[in-house]
């Protein structure tokens, strides 16, 4: 099993380079239903739109925006397309709204001559980010439902007389499952940790702390208490991935003469003065990932003999990844209930798609076994180390903000 | 057992290598949250005391809403009946949904109605603290020495502007030099009694159409004669005759019947004016500064070739 990690976070290292610029891109549409009128409010980041229209300057991209919506946006019915109206002054057919730092904001009213079989369209970004998802909000004949455009759904029809169906669990079931295979460092988290792996119920125990960390990062939201602070968790998630290749470091220098300086970490806390200096305005999660360093590293040593403390790295890792979702919520303005259905159905996925791939990994390593596939087994744990360590200090160094 | 062997015992035994980093992993645990988390904003499903109502979590002022409802009925507070309190209620609450989607809409930015009553806002936000000092005599006494040209009564003039042409259809071989030859003899005439109508005939001058007939006040004197000409205009007394001046469109001679020379006024006379004034002045010195304040702080890149 340990050979096809090896081979895995090989190949996968050769994609890091896409998962260092890999960004969330996401929008927020708000479609109010009223009569004939359909009123669209589209909220889009600034990094996507500006990666989008590949222009810096704001009065620039705003105005390529505008142009661009109006052909990606569109609203049908029974009697045709329904036109976007102008709205006066000399604001043209797309009123640019001011939604605050970091996002651009539009508003785009459509009129149809016939209010039955409406038909929503948004087919933005998807043609060039195809991961894109818009979180929507359908109001019509009174309720207010979330709904999700993404590459594989790109319209939707609206009901004459009933209320809107909102999107189901399994759309957001997808949501965890492109999360995870589309997002490297989670994969090669997930194989890294497989070389912990030692008896069969050590499986369990990831798959368990999996399942504990998003059970326990539902929770968190569910209360409402806290936002994260998502690109520093995201470089505290390389922390862990290095912390994760410095356990492997540390089990096979167990008995070698170099055992008595702790160099495992000691290189992540040379990784973590090089991280403080860099954004010293993280000083108390740096400060904390010090010290959980270290004491696990100690713990572990202690442990090393009887019982396994690395499934709960895992349920750290995946206690961190479930706040991905509600960090991208924010603009959407959706009621508690709804994100913590959405997260429980995101999280689902996550946890479903990593087992798969546990599985898969165990089924390889089954089968390499059986045919007798052989590799030595201290230089593949160091170089996996030494990839963890380097990869998890990368990420954590240039997504430190 | 002492102190120090329960201490000395404790660090013998081999748990003591667990607790430490145990202690180290929950510290750091709780260190890295406080770093990873922030705290979410609690929204306010009560209004709090001193508001009268929360509209997206934006509050209304107990006393904007005494103020509103008073200035509406035109009755103390204690006197409104209910209807009219709730009528004034749900006006605020209107008003305050429509500028909060005015903002959204980013009128600021975008209606020009909008900037120029915000900037007159601002300005008279900075000129407010100003406005409330009430000056002493004495210091619009100062003002008012300080600016005394501004308390003239207009002066007025009752004039002749002749024009000798130069190089014209009908003496189209006269030189400047010799035009000013027959300018200065006109003048010496005039100075020495002869009639207007006379030195016209003889050295064919003719008026020049700037001045009216009559008196006129001296802003409109400037106005009609020019600067050149007001110039000389502006320093002749009563009868005089001035020195030929050169114009573009011939030279010219001013004959001075009758000029009033502006009076300024006393203090008493003019004190309204000289307190508008002092207020004037003073807002304009406070929105100056502001303005100063301001650009100091911020950054302003202009076009190339542009310059203000």
């Amino acid at each position: 099993m340990k050979r096809l990690a090896v081979l895995a976070l090989c190949l996968l290292g050769a994609t890091a380079g896409c998962a260092v610029a890999q960004e969330r891109s996401v929008s927020y549409s708000t479609w109010i239903i009223s009569g004939n009128m359909v009123t669209l409010r589209y909220l889009l980041p600034v990094t996507v739109a500006q990666r989008l229209m590949g222009v810096d300057v704001p009065v620039l991209t705003t105005e390529k925006l505008e142009d661009y919506l109006l052909q990606r946006q569109t609203v049908g019915s029974a009697a045709g397309e329904c036109p976007a109206i102008d709205q006066g002054f000399d604001l043209g057919r797309v009123d640019p709204l001011a939604v605050g730092p970091g996002l651009f904001g539009f508003e785009i009213f459509y009129r149809c001559k016939d209010p039955h079989h409406l038909l929503l369209r948004n087919t933005a970004v998807f043609d060039a980010v195809p991961q894109h998802v818009d979180f929507a909000r359908i109001q019509m004949n009174g309720h207010v439902v979330p709904q999700l455009f993404t590459a594989g759904h790109q319209q939707l029809v609206l009901p004459d007389a009933d209320a809107v169906a909102p999107a189901s669990l399994a759309a957001y079931l997808g949501l965890g499952l492109k999360h995870i295979l589309n997002t490297a460092n989670r994969w090669i988290f997930l194989l890294g940790t497989l070389l912990l792996v030692r008896r069969r119920r050590d499986v369990g125990y990831l798959v368990a702390a999996l399942v504990c960390g998003y059970l326990l990062a539902t929770l968190v939201v569910s209360t409402g208490w806290v936002l994260p602070r998502m690109p520093r968790m995201e470089s505290f998630m390389g922390l862990l991935m290095a912390l994760v290749g410095a356990i492997i470091m540390q089990r096979e220098l167990r008995g070698a003469a170099a055992q008595r300086l702790p160099w495992p970490a000691i290189l992540l806390l040379v990784v973590l003065l090089i991280a403080l200096v860099r954004a010293p305005s993280a000083a108390l999660a740096l400060l904390g990932g010090a010290a959980l360093v270290c004491g696990f590293l100690s713990c572990a040593r202690w442990f090393e003999a009887r019982r396994i403390l690395w499934p709960a790295v895992v349920a750290m890792f995946a206690f961190l990844d479930g706040f991905v979702l509600p960090a991208v919520l924010g603009p959407a303005q959706l009621p508690r209930p709804t994100q913590v259905w959405m997260l429980t159905g995101f999280d689902l996925g996550a946890i479903l798609i990593a087992v798969l791939l546990v599985g898969l990994a165990v089924g390889a390593w089954l089968l390499l076994r059986a045919l007798r596939f052989s590799a030595p087994r201290p230089i593949v744990n160091d170089v996996c180390a030494a990839c963890l360590c380097g990869l998890g200090s990368f990420w954590l160094l240039t997504r430190l903000q | 057992m002492s102190q120090m062997s329960r201490v000395r015992a404790f660090l013998s035994r081999p748990q003591r290598t667990l607790v430490l980093p145990a202690l180290a992993v929950v510290i750091g645990l709780l260190a890295a949250a406080l770093g990873l988390f922030r705290a979410a904003p609690k929204p306010l499903l009560v209004v709090p005391p001193g508001y009268v109502a929360l509209v997206n979590q934006k509050g209304l002022l107990l006393n904007d809403y005494r103020a509103q409802v008073e200035l509406e009925t035109a009755k103390h507070y204690a006197d409104v009946t209910p209807d009219e309190r709730r009528r004034v209620l749900r006006e605020m609450i209107n008003e305050e949904l429509l500028v909060q989607r005015a903002v959204v809409l980013d009128l600021p930015e975008t209606a020009n109605e909008v900037r120029a009553t915000m900037a007159v806002g601002v300005n008279s936000q900075v000129a407010a603290p100003v406005l409330a000092y009430e000056p002493t005599d004495a210091e619009l006494r100062a003002f008012y020495e300080k600016n005394r040209q501004n308390y003239a009564t207009s002066g007025s003039m009752t004039l002749h502007d002749l024009v000798l042409g130069v190089g014209g259809y009908q003496n189209a071989n006269q030189t400047t030099a010799q035009a000013q030859i027959d300018a200065a003899e006109a003048v010496y005439q005039l100075r020495s009694g002869a009639s207007l109508d006379y030195v016209m005939a003889h050295f064919g001058f003719r008026p020049s159409g700037r001045a009216a007939q009559g008196e006129e006040l001296d802003f409109a004197m400037k106005l009609h004669l020019g600067a050149q000409l007001y110039a000389v205009a502006s320093t002749m007394r009563d009868g005089e005759v001035s020195d030929p001046i050169v114009a573009p469109d011939g030279l010219h001679i001013i004959v001075m019947e009758r000029h009033q020379f502006p009076q300024v006024a006393d203090f008493t006379a003019v004190r309204d004016r000289v307190y508008l004034d002092y207020r004037t002045a003073s807002s304009n010195r406070a929105t100056s500064q502001n303005l100063r304040l301001l650009r100091s702080q911020a950054s302003i890149l202009l076009a190339p070739g542009l310059s203000e």
